[in-house]
């Protein structure tokens, strides 16, 4: 049975918002010359600049999608709209047998995964080690030559003076930030990118940005001597720096057996890719891990990690001095969450997240579980109290801290959130024996 | 020893210079970390710099506090316990579909069968419940009804959504501007007429003729002979707008020496002709001149269009005699009335007089004899289907009894064929009252049927405009009958397609919105 989605997830499928108001636009009978529908797929014509109608059609299962109009996004928007259309007005698809150009491409479709299965199924040919150890070799020697690179034009803007630096267009940061990717270096480069809008951030931003810049330092100073720290820290540096870690060989790794709660969730979008960052928060081992899911556009989020359901299963985690991401390996069915408890005051997370940093300096999402805090605002600034009167503020980047006060009525609350030594965002709470994602 | 705040405010300087005029200082006492920091190799420049500011940096991350809080905050109470219960997910989802703009218009709907199901809103929403009442004054009652304790208490803390819970002091009488003490007196009277009325009296000698006619036009609400005594001595009053405001009023009290004056004006105009063995017959004149007291008595002199002067004056002077003289004094019953004035040329005049007679006095009058307005009000309506007047059937088809007035509609919709636009079929069902209960959903929904398979090609189409309409005034419960009659069979009429599909559309989200409350 082909799961069934929601106008909210099928918006989340366009790959941008003209697409997504175009689909929309286009999820009327009335645009449709025909509409038809099995369990499986579903399928129209829809006129539209050229003689003959387009001929749209969406498999169910994936979803996945085809379409004669020129249009070079994916999905375009007759399939999106053939999605919509089918949430809200059912009955307007007539049809029920496919017709052959249907037919045919979902043929098409069953062959090509009956042959990718094939593929998966037979053994693989054992990698060819020369050719493994070559690759391996020559991108250590480009990231090298890159943080050299790195380093110089560092070192150039501090001969220079960061008061320079406001007067910088986003180019200046760009262009750095492109030769690390070509160097494989695209962790690196997302630091350097995180720089360009701290110059323009308000009073304090020369603090900032040596910061920010120091850990840069620190980074490529603890490459360069990468064999003389522990092997956790050289994983952690690896990480940072772009280098990937072979997934199969991490699940292959004994995991961590727990009851864990899904506590929050974020989107981001990072150029086409879509990341989505699930927290999971261990229940007897007290312990968070964050579980990342990469999809480009035209896929859709596995939605199977529902926030307050608590799910038996073994996490493994990625080798770090202090470990937060994590695979899972093996789990079962959920069951509802029943209490959850964390950090009694703010100075216990405070110190906790000191702790965390020593081990991981260039740490910047800590995750916490704050027990009985208030919302609050006083004296213009929201944030959240403790019971021992101490203050964490909110971020700026939270915009539902009137959903957070009707939640907390005033009274004290246990709070999901990331603490990044400034702010606090909260990301679900727990009331009245619910969890409510915020 | 140096605090370590004071040494990163120094390397922060040198940064911002750069060392390419002053190279690297490295300050010579950094406090409890002097001896950590002067092992990092001074050489080059830049990156002992930006060694030492990293391991400083790290170093106040690290060993930072929480701050206290700014200020106290006030104690806060615990809530009164909830007296509804939250409505379910399924419910709180829906609510999200409308705020999010599908279906705005069933917001009302929605809001009162949460309310009847005795449900509060999750509190997550109320915000955006909240802010969306802010916005739309007319939802604000029903907002109010599904807050909870919860809703209630939050909007206390928004000075955005302070229309909540909001009642006028009686500060506001003395000292607030107009707009607001028109809305304390309004709220007054109706909360208890007899209070709204002294207070008008206390002011009315030093108040000026705007306020004096807004004052006395807020008695509409709860007016009673109570009010005629006042109302009377108003018709002399300095301003014409007070006048006329007073008359307006007196014209709705069936029992006011006003409209006794009125009786006495009609007696000679508007009679009955009764020959031994002959049906009686109307005979109607028209008044001959516009006199001082007729002015009084708020008879305007100048018609609005170039309707005759003297019809003008005999319409205003009939549409303000009590209903019963025509009943009790000249002992006909209102359908003979009718018939009689359809018999004759006036007939326009006079039922649109009546008409307007009924709406003003039907609400006093109800309370006395209410069978005499169901009388008149289905004594006006047979006419008026068989041939209409410029008279509103709404107001007149509110005023019978519900089974009455479906047992008129549906013998309507037997009788006449909904063939085109002018068909009083499409005029009745515009005006009837709503929400339809599901009888007459089903007849509509036949009418819609029978044009849509007849009628394919009219456009715009009274019966389009029935079809859109009717997703919002029909039953929900009719929509599966609707959806088996009417899906999928307008494919090849263009515009009944995009009607019909409304229609579905409509009915499928408030039948499922309902269901989903009601359980």
């Amino acid at each position: 049975m082909p799961p069934t989605f929601t106008s909210a997830q099928i918006l989340s499928l366009a790959p941008d918002a003209a697409a997504a108001k175009a689909g929309q636009g286009l999820a009327t009978p009335r645009k449709w010359q025909t509409l038809g529908a099995t369990a499986e797929a579903l399928w129209g014509e829809c006129k539209g600049s050229a003689k003959e109608p387009y001929q749209s059609k969406v498999d169910l299962n994936g979803p996945a999608f085809g379409c004669t109009c020129p249009s070079r996004k994916f999905p375009c928007k007759h399939g999106l709209a053939l999605m919509l259309l089918y949430v809200a007005q059912p009955n307007a698809f007539t049809q029920t047998a496919p017709p052959v150009w249907v037919t045919t491409w979902l043929e098409n479709r069953t062959k090509r995964a009956e042959k990718q299965a094939a593929r998966k199924a037979t053994p693989k040919k054992p990698p060819n080690k020369a050719a493994q150890v070559k690759r391996a070799s020559e991108r250590e020697a480009k990231v090298t030559a890159g943080i050299d690179d790195l380093e110089r034009w560092l070192h150039d803007l501090l001969r220079q003076g960061l008061g320079w630096t406001q007067t910088q267009p986003p180019k200046f940061w760009e262009q750095t930030a492109a030769r690390l990717v070509d160097a494989q270096a695209p962790g690196l480069a997302r630091l350097v990118r995180d720089c360009s809008n701290v110059p323009h951030s308000g009073a304090g931003w020369q603090e900032r940005l040596l910061e920010h810049l120091s850990r840069i330092q620190l980074l490529i100073d603890g490459y360069r001597q990468l064999d003389l720290l522990p092997a956790e820290t050289q994983a952690d540096i690896r990480t940072l720096i772009g280098w990937t870690q072979n997934q199969d060989e991490i699940l292959a790794q004994p995991g961590v057996r727990d009851h864990w709660v899904m506590l929050g969730q974020r989107t981001e979008t990072d150029d086409k890719l879509k990341v989505q960052s699930s927290w999971l928060w261990g229940l007897q081992s007290q312990r968070a891990a964050l579980v990342l899911q990469f999809i480009v556009p035209g896929q859709t989020f596995d939605t199977s990690l529902l926030a307050g359901q608590v799910i038996e299963a073994e996490l493994v985690f990625f080798p770090s001095a202090y470990p937060l991401r994590a695979l899972v390996k093996t789990r079962h069915a959920p069951q509802p969450l029943a209490t959850l408890a964390g950090y009694p005051t703010l100075q216990a997370a405070t110190t906790a997240y000191g702790q965390a940093l020593a081990r991981l300096p260039w740490l910047e999402r800590f995750p916490a579980v704050l027990n009985q805090v208030t919302p609050l605002a006083l004296a213009g600034a929201w944030g959240v109290r403790d019971s021992a009167a101490h203050w964490w503020p909110l971020s700026p980047h939270f915009s539902a801290q009137w959903e957070l006060l009707a939640l907390s009525a005033g009274q004290p609350l246990t709070m999901f959130g990331e603490w990044n030594g400034k702010n606090f965002l909260p990301l679900s709470v727990w009331a009245e024996d619910r969890l409510v994602l915020v | 020893m140096m605090s370590t705040q004071t040494v990163w405010q120094d390397l922060v300087a040198q940064a911002l210079v750069g060392t390419e005029r002053k190279g690297f200082t490295a300050p010579a006492d950094a406090g409890a970390v002097t001896a950590a920091l002067q092992a990092l190799p001074p050489t080059p420049p830049e990156r002992a710099l930006l060694a030492w500011a990293g391991a400083l940096a790290l170093y106040h991350r690290v060993g930072q506090q929480p701050r206290p809080a700014p200020t106290d905050p006030v104690a806060a109470t615990a809530l009164p316990p909830e007296e509804w219960a939250r409505c379910a997910p399924v419910v709180t989802q829906r609510l999200a579909l409308l705020l999010r703009g599908d279906y705005p218009e069933l917001m009302p709907e929605w809001l009162a069968a949460l309310a009847q199901a005795q449900q509060r809103v999750s509190e997550e929403q109320l915000p955006a419940l909240l802010d969306l009442g802010r916005s739309k004054q007319e939802l604000r009652p029903a907002i109010q009804l599904v807050l909870g304790q919860r809703g209630r208490w939050l909007a206390a803390q928004n000075s955005a959504w302070d229309y909540v819970g909001y009642a006028p002091s009686a500060n506001v009488w003395e000292t607030g501007n107009r707009a607001a003490r028109l809305a304390y007196l309004q709220a007054l009277r109706k909360q208890d007429p007899a209070q709204g009325h002294e207070l008008v009296k206390k002011v009315w000698k030093q108040e000026k003729a705007e306020e004096r006619t807004a004052f006395l036009a807020t008695w509409v609400i709860g007016l009673s002979m109570a009010d005629e005594d006042f109302l009377e001595t108003a018709l002399n009053d300095r301003s014409t707008e007070v006048r006329r405001t007073a008359a307006d009023l007196l014209v709705q009290l069936p029992a006011a020496r006003l409209c006794r004056r009125m009786e006495n004006r009609v007696k000679p105009l508007v009679s009955l002709i009764t020959k031994r063995g002959h049906p009686p017959k109307l005979a109607v004149h028209l008044p001959t001149a516009h006199t001082p007291d007729m002015l009084h008595d708020g008879i305007r002199e100048k018609p609005r269009s170039n309707k005759g002067e003297k019809t003008w004056w005999l319409r205003q002077i009939v549409s303000a005699v009590p209903l019963n003289y025509w009943t009790q004094t000249l002992n006909t019953a209102p359908t003979t009335w009718v018939e009689l004035a359809t018999a004759s040329e006036w007939r326009a005049v006079l039922l649109e007089s009546w008409a307007l007679a009924l709406e003003r006095q039907a609400e006093v009058l109800t309370q006395t004899d209410a069978a005499l307005v169901v009388d008149w009000a289905t004594a006006l309506l047979k006419a008026l289907l068989e041939k209409p007047e410029t008279i509103s059937l709404h107001a007149l088809l509110q005023l019978l009894p519900p089974m009455q007035r479906e047992v008129m509609l549906l013998q309507t919709l037997r009788v006449e064929p909904a063939t085109d636009n002018n068909s009083i079929v499409f005029r009745l069902l515009n005006e009837y009252p709503t929400p339809w209960n599901l009888t007459v959903s089903e007849a509509v929904l036949q009418v819609i049927e029978h044009c849509m398979q007849h009628n394919p090609n009219v456009y715009p189409g009274a019966a389009l405009v029935l079809t859109r309409r009717s997703g919002y005034t029909m039953h929900p419960d009719i929509y599966a009958a609707a959806n088996a009659r009417l899906a999928g069979k307008a494919h090849d009429k263009p515009y009944w397609n995009e009607a019909s599909e409304k229609l579905l559309a409509i009915l499928h989200f408030r039948n499922a919105m309902l269901k989903e409350i009601l359980g």
